[in-house]
């Protein structure tokens, strides 16, 4: 008789095992799944803060444009939209601030503000995260526990994004020109959560007559070619002004060599074959590296920094005819004329319309990181 | 000497075949559960880094002058995620990138879409319309393989995993 009351009892205790089993294996299933949400959130919040970031920089609507951009994206298996599903997704709050990574470690480099801005900080969460066994957990729960309690059926998961608007740290320049900061070259120096004022940027006259002045300099953009001829300058060109391929990134701290130089052709391709045609008919951007030091050109120096600059077609002087002045912004001539050279360019806010950002040397161009 | 009933002769062994071939099973569909998520999150994760990187790519090594995206971007943005993918054992993927714009919180174009709001071809560029923000996204798409062949789960699904973020050089 004993002998046939055991019978079975090897399989209730693997059916119990199993019980076991599965409860893990529900458990395992919904803690991945709420952490490959998580990862989802973060995305979103990560795209709606490079977004808005941009538009802050400029004044507008950033919210709108974080919620935009956080409805191009998915999480918990719906787009990321708060207007159309707001019982299940927020960003709230999306706060526009200044960054600025000079704090000391452990001190939040950023901090909500009136503008200026130069950066944007996104709180996304998905509200109600649903559990796929949250009902067999529960009632598995209240079994084992004999209480009447529940573990619920979702939760919130939140996740946080900064973008901030930065200079670059390395660019490959579009032409083999630097400028330096001081003499005749009076570059605007953004401070720290500025906003663009165009007013405030400078009109580089003249960036000309190398040798004639001393504040531009050709440069052989890091490729150590000390005394490049013609030839290797425009290959350093943009593809499209007769250049032979991509130029190679600079970065501030790097340096350079420094060339004086006649290299009058390359006014004339810079002005015929690169700022004339379309799409710029006649106005077209250069992002160059910007030098600390002012003097001879000539030997290596080291890059600062770099400046967006607006160059026009008629301000590039391919001859040495002789006049009183020349350019948009009157350069007088002189007794002995005005040579060949670019003269009026203006520092432009660019690439994202901004002038903002962090560090000392920003002159300027900006790109958007996740801080 | 202990007599077993004949009716009860391997009644355990059949016993735990039973149990341990469902242990096994579970067992295993909770390492191929676990596997496809992680697989999942690493293609969610690669796909953004990828459109990440494609929405910082700049004229001239990676785009044309209209700043659309040229052969050498792309490249770039595939082999980033396709090395990613790579360290997480996963290969044979397809991935695209559409670049996009929109005025609102619109979803982005499907990941078998064309580019629309096209920047065009240097020269004759196609300017991002007023009011608009330029996106790009980049999709990375094809077949989960299950490691185990169990029962009642097929061999596989597909995954589409897709990301966009705001094209910040146009």
């Amino acid at each position: 008789m004993r002998r046939t009351k055991q019978g079975g009892f090897a399989l209730v205790m693997m059916g119990m095992w199993i019980l076991a089993l599965m409860a893990l294996a529900a458990l395992a299933i919904d803690v991945s799944r709420l952490a490959y949400t998580a990862t989802e959130v973060q995305g979103v919040a990560d795209a709606a803060a490079t977004a808005a970031v941009k538009t802050a920089t400029q004044g507008g609507d950033y919210t709108a444009v974080a919620k935009a951009g956080a409805a191009k994206n998915r999480a918990d298996g719906n787009y990321f939209d708060v207007d159309a599903q707001p019982t299940l997704y927020a960003l709230n709050p999306v706060q526009a601030g200044t960054y600025d990574n000079t704090k000391a470690p452990g001190v939040d480099p950023f901090a909500a503000g009136p503008a200026p801005w130069n950066a944007v900080r996104v709180t996304a969460t998905a509200q109600h995260v649903g559990f796929i066994f949250g009902g067999f957990m529960s009632a598995l729960a209240n079994l084992v526990g004999g209480g009447n309690g529940s573990i619920g059926t979702n939760t919130p998961i939140t996740k946080i994004a900064t973008a901030v608007c930065a200079p670059p740290l390395q660019v490959p320049p579009d032409l083999p020109i630097t400028v330096c900061a001081g003499g005749n070259i009076q570059l605007h120096l953004f401070q720290p959560g500025e906003a663009c004022d165009p007013t405030q940027l400078g009109t580089i006259s003249p960036l000309n007559a190398i040798p004639n002045t001393q504040d531009a300099c050709w440069n052989d953009l890091g490729t150590g070619t000390t005394n490049p001829s013609n030839q290797d300058l425009l290959h350093l060109f943009p593809p499209d002004c007769g250049g032979n391929g991509a130029p190679p990134l600079a970065g501030d701290g790097e340096t350079v060599d420094t060339n004086n130089g006649n290299h009058v052709n390359l006014f004339s391709n810079l002005k015929n074959n690169c700022v004339h045609p379309p799409p710029y008919n006649g106005t077209r951007d250069f992002t160059i590296p910007v030098l600390g030091t002012c003097g001879a050109c000539g030997g290596a120096q080291t890059i600062v920094g770099f400046v967006t600059i607006e160059i026009k077609e008629s301000d590039i002087k391919t001859n040495s005819s002789n006049v009183s002045t020349f350019g948009s912004c009157n350069v007088p001539c002189g007794p002995s004329g005005c040579p060949q050279g670019i003269y009026c360019a203006k520092q432009v806010c660019n690439p994202s319309g901004t002038g903002t950002g962090i560090g000392t040397d920003n002159f300027g161009s900006c790109i958007v990181r996740l801080g | 000497m202990r007599i077993v009933p004949r009716r009860k002769q391997g009644q355990a062994l059949i016993e735990g075949a039973i149990t341990i071939s469902l242990f096994v099973i579970l067992a295993l569909g909770v390492v191929e559960f676990g596997r496809a998520f992680f697989v999942a999150n690493y293609i969610a994760h690669a796909a953004r880094d990828g459109a990440r990187m494609a929405s910082v790519l700049t004229y001239p090594n990676y785009r044309d002058s209209c700043q659309r995206i040229t052969s050498p971007g792309f490249l770039t943005v595939q082999n980033q995620v396709t090395q990613e993918l790579q360290a997480a054992g996963v290969t044979g993927m397809t991935i695209n990138f559409i670049q996009s714009c929109a005025t609102g919180a619109s979803p982005p174009p499907d990941c078998s879409a064309t580019s629309n709001c096209d920047p065009g071809t240097s020269p004759s560029c196609t300017a991002t319309p007023a009011g608009n923000i330029p996106y790009v996204t980049v999709c990375v798409s094809g077949n989960f393989n299950y490691m185990f062949n169990l029962p009642f789960v097929g061999t596989g699904f597909t995954v589409v995993r897709s990301a966009t973020f705001r094209d910040e050089e146009r």
